[in-house]
């Protein structure tokens, strides 16, 4: 009997001693205690904090109109390089007209594309340019086919040149808003390189099953395709 | 109603039916295919407003049905014809053009059908909420800590009871037996536990070892946590979901945070990034319209027009107010929707280094390339983020030490890479060792403190 009491006794310590501690267990909203924070801070504004220097109280302050981010010398000519043409019916016209990609073709470039297409447009454009990104697929489910955009190797697109493309990306269209803000100009017609190449997609195979369905003349190989 | 008008209105409807119904449906089910290929993008067959206007009643809007047919054709050309109504709808929407079509007469009437009919049948296109899986909120932990006060309480309870029971079976025994009965229950606690430590020494003596040193143990990790945010869980002003948008919607970490290959910092996404998608996804799966609502508060989108407002800083706070409530018509999300107005969004930051360490994305992500999840933790799977790993200088010290450095056609390491193999006799390196970062420099104190 004194046993069991000694030992309910040394357990309802521990249990008293555990339930003391655990109130200080910290709010999720605080960050914790610091040890001589003064070196943690500088005077500097960190970007993303309020600033009462500027009249809106942000310190991400938007660049002044025109500016470019410098990147790396031989870029920056591409980045530097004004942008003529307006956010307008005439702007675009003339944009899908004259736009060409000062980016020569080469696989590091392509790949470059391939690489940030996967990043900025794959979400609704899908893998393939088939307007059948993971997003657009939950959209579908609830049946509002109204977002899915059109395969880049539809008749409606397989066409467009190169300054349609990049034109979209720079304004936005439609339901596309302008990538402008996420990607530099150089980024945009790498992704523009790797575009050209979906819009060739099924075309150069539907060519070679053309060819093949009339040497072999059998119009199962087109329908295996 | 007699049987003859009865017959006769059946005759009639069957004869209207044998003049219309035929090869409607198959127009109708030709024009919803043209219309989810060619229109969807840009219209939906409601009135609600899209890129274009809504398609409900568009017969009737136009005088002439030819003009319609012209319109839709090809809108850039009709518009020269001067026509008030063509050329009060391009400015109403911004002088956004429609692409021409290529369709015969045909073909449109049978699209203008399918919207006719597509109105009756389906009324709600975009305004059923997202069927997405919603999830539970995790009160897990709330509810342990209940039902283990229930317990507690309840074993107090029997205890007490129990006790109460021996006392009274053994004042029974004590009567029969002709003894006195046990004296009542004393209420001075600390008397008796005092005498009773007196006489158990060695009891007090462990038992105050063991409180003891768990306190120490407990204050020892305690100090440990100072300046160390690990688990740090801020709410934020939105209730953004990274396990919606990250794990369910594959949206990739830099769609959002696109400067973290460019730059020291990962950004925190500007509004209009969100816009890309929310522009058109107006109702999440979890909190519906109100913290979407959010965001446009703070950029200035209306959403029932779907424009941005015009000199949006610059509109009277109050009359934007009234334009959310109505669109919310709700007074509790409008409540918190509010603080939004004209603002910036106000995120709160989770992840921060001292400043006198020097930490760059760029650096890690674009050439080292290290995954996101390595430091940050499954986003995928985070409701909410926290803070996943303590970003001490240790944390820091130890994954130099064993990441291998990534220079196999990686750009940036090519040079040192080359350096390497033609000095290959100075700096020959011991076989089976690892090339991890602490060989080109990664423990130097003015890598990071300068």
């Amino acid at each position: 009997m004194k046993s069991f009491k000694q030992i309910a006794l040394i357990g309802c310590s521990a249990l008293l001693s555990l339930g003391v501690t655990s109130c200080f267990q910290s709010d999720p909203n605080s960050p914790g205690y610091e040890y001589m924070p003064d070196m943690y801070y500088s005077p500097a504004y960190k970007p993303g904090e309020p600033n009462p220097n500027y009249e809106n109280g942000i310190t991400n302050q938007v660049p002044v109109e025109g500016t470019v981010a410098h990147t790396d010398e031989a870029l920056d000519k591409i980045n530097f390089a004004p942008f003529p043409y307006e956010d307008s019916p005439e702007g675009r016209e003339a944009a899908i007209a004259e736009l060409k990609s000062p980016l020569e073709r080469n696989s590091f470039h392509l790949d470059e594309g391939k690489r940030l297409y996967e990043v900025y447009c794959i979400a609704c454009h899908g893998k393939e340019g088939k307007g059948d990104g993971s997003v657009v697929k939950i959209l579908l489910e609830k049946d509002n086919y109204g977002l899915q955009p059109p395969a880049y190797n539809s008749d409606q697109l397989k066409g467009i040149s190169e300054g349609q493309i990049y034109y979209a990306m720079q304004y936005g269209k439609g339901n596309m808003g302008s990538y402008a803000s996420q990607t530099n100009a150089v980024e945009r017609w790498q992704i523009v390189q790797y575009v050209q190449t979906l819009q060739q997609l099924g075309a150069e195979e539907a060519e070679e099953t053309d060819a093949e369905t009339t040497e072999a003349a059998s119009p199962d190989s087109t329908a295996a395709n | 109603m007699s049987n003859a008008m009865r017959m006769t209105r059946w005759f009639v409807m069957l004869l209207l039916l044998s003049l219309t119904g035929q090869g409607r449906a198959q127009d109708i089910a030709q024009g919803e295919q043209l219309f989810k290929a060619n229109c969807a993008r840009c219209h939906y067959v409601t009135d609600k407003r899209f890129v274009g206007p809504g398609l409900a009643g568009v017969r009737d809007r136009w005088d002439e049905e030819a003009n319609l047919i012209a319109w839709i054709r090809n809108s850039s050309d009709y518009l020269k014809t001067g026509d008030s109504y063509a050329t009060k709808l391009f400015e109403e929407y911004n002088g956004s053009v429609m692409p021409a079509f290529n369709l015969s007469d045909d073909e449109i009437l049978s699209i203008l059908a399918y919207v006719e009919e597509g109105v009756k049948e389906d009324p709600t296109i975009s305004t059923t909420p997202d069927p997405l899986t919603p999830e539970e909120n995790s009160d897990s932990n709330n509810t342990l800590t209940y039902i283990l006060i229930g317990f507690a309480i309840i074993l107090l309870i029997l205890a007490r009871s129990l006790n109460n029971v021996t006392k009274a079976l053994e004042n029974l025994r004590r009567e029969k037996a002709g003894e006195d009965p046990l004296p009542d229950f004393k209420p001075d606690y600390v008397g008796r536990f005092v005498t009773w430590a007196a006489k158990n020494k060695k009891v007090v003596g462990v038992a105050s070892i063991v409180i003891v040193s768990y306190l120490a143990y407990q204050g020892f990790v305690g100090l440990n946590t100072i300046g160390i945010y690990q688990g740090y869980q801020p709410a934020q002003p939105i209730k953004f979901s990274h396990k919606l948008h990250v794990g369910q919607n594959k949206i990739e970490c830099q769609y959002c945070h696109s400067t973290v290959e460019k730059s020291r910092h990962a950004n925190i996404p500007s509004a209009n990034v969100c816009m890309n998608c929310h522009k058109a996804v107006q109702e999440g799966p979890q909190y519906g319209k109100n913290e979407i609502t959010k965001i446009y508060a703070s950029i200035g989108w209306n959403p029932e027009k779907l424009a941005y407002f015009e000199n949006y800083q610059q509109m009277d706070p109050e009359e934007v107010k009234a334009v959310f409530a109505s669109y919310l018509g709700d007074d509790k999300a409008m409540k918190e929707v509010e603080p939004f107005i004209q603002k910036p969004i106000e995120w709160v930051q989770i992840h921060k280094l001292p400043d006198h360490a020097f930490f760059s994305h760029a650096q890690h992500v674009k050439v080292g390339k290290v995954e996101c999840t390595t430091c940050h933790g499954e986003l995928a799977e985070m409701e909410e983020v926290y803070q996943y790993a303590p970003l001490t200088m240790g944390w820091c010290i130890n994954c130099h030490r064993e990441t291998e450095v990534q220079y196999a056609s990686n750009g940036y390491y090519e040079r040192l890479h080359d350096y390497y193999k033609e000095h290959k006799g100075e700096y020959e390196m011991r076989e089976g060792q690892a090339f991890t970062v602490e060989k080109i420099g990664g423990l130097e104190c003015s890598k990071c403190h300068y």
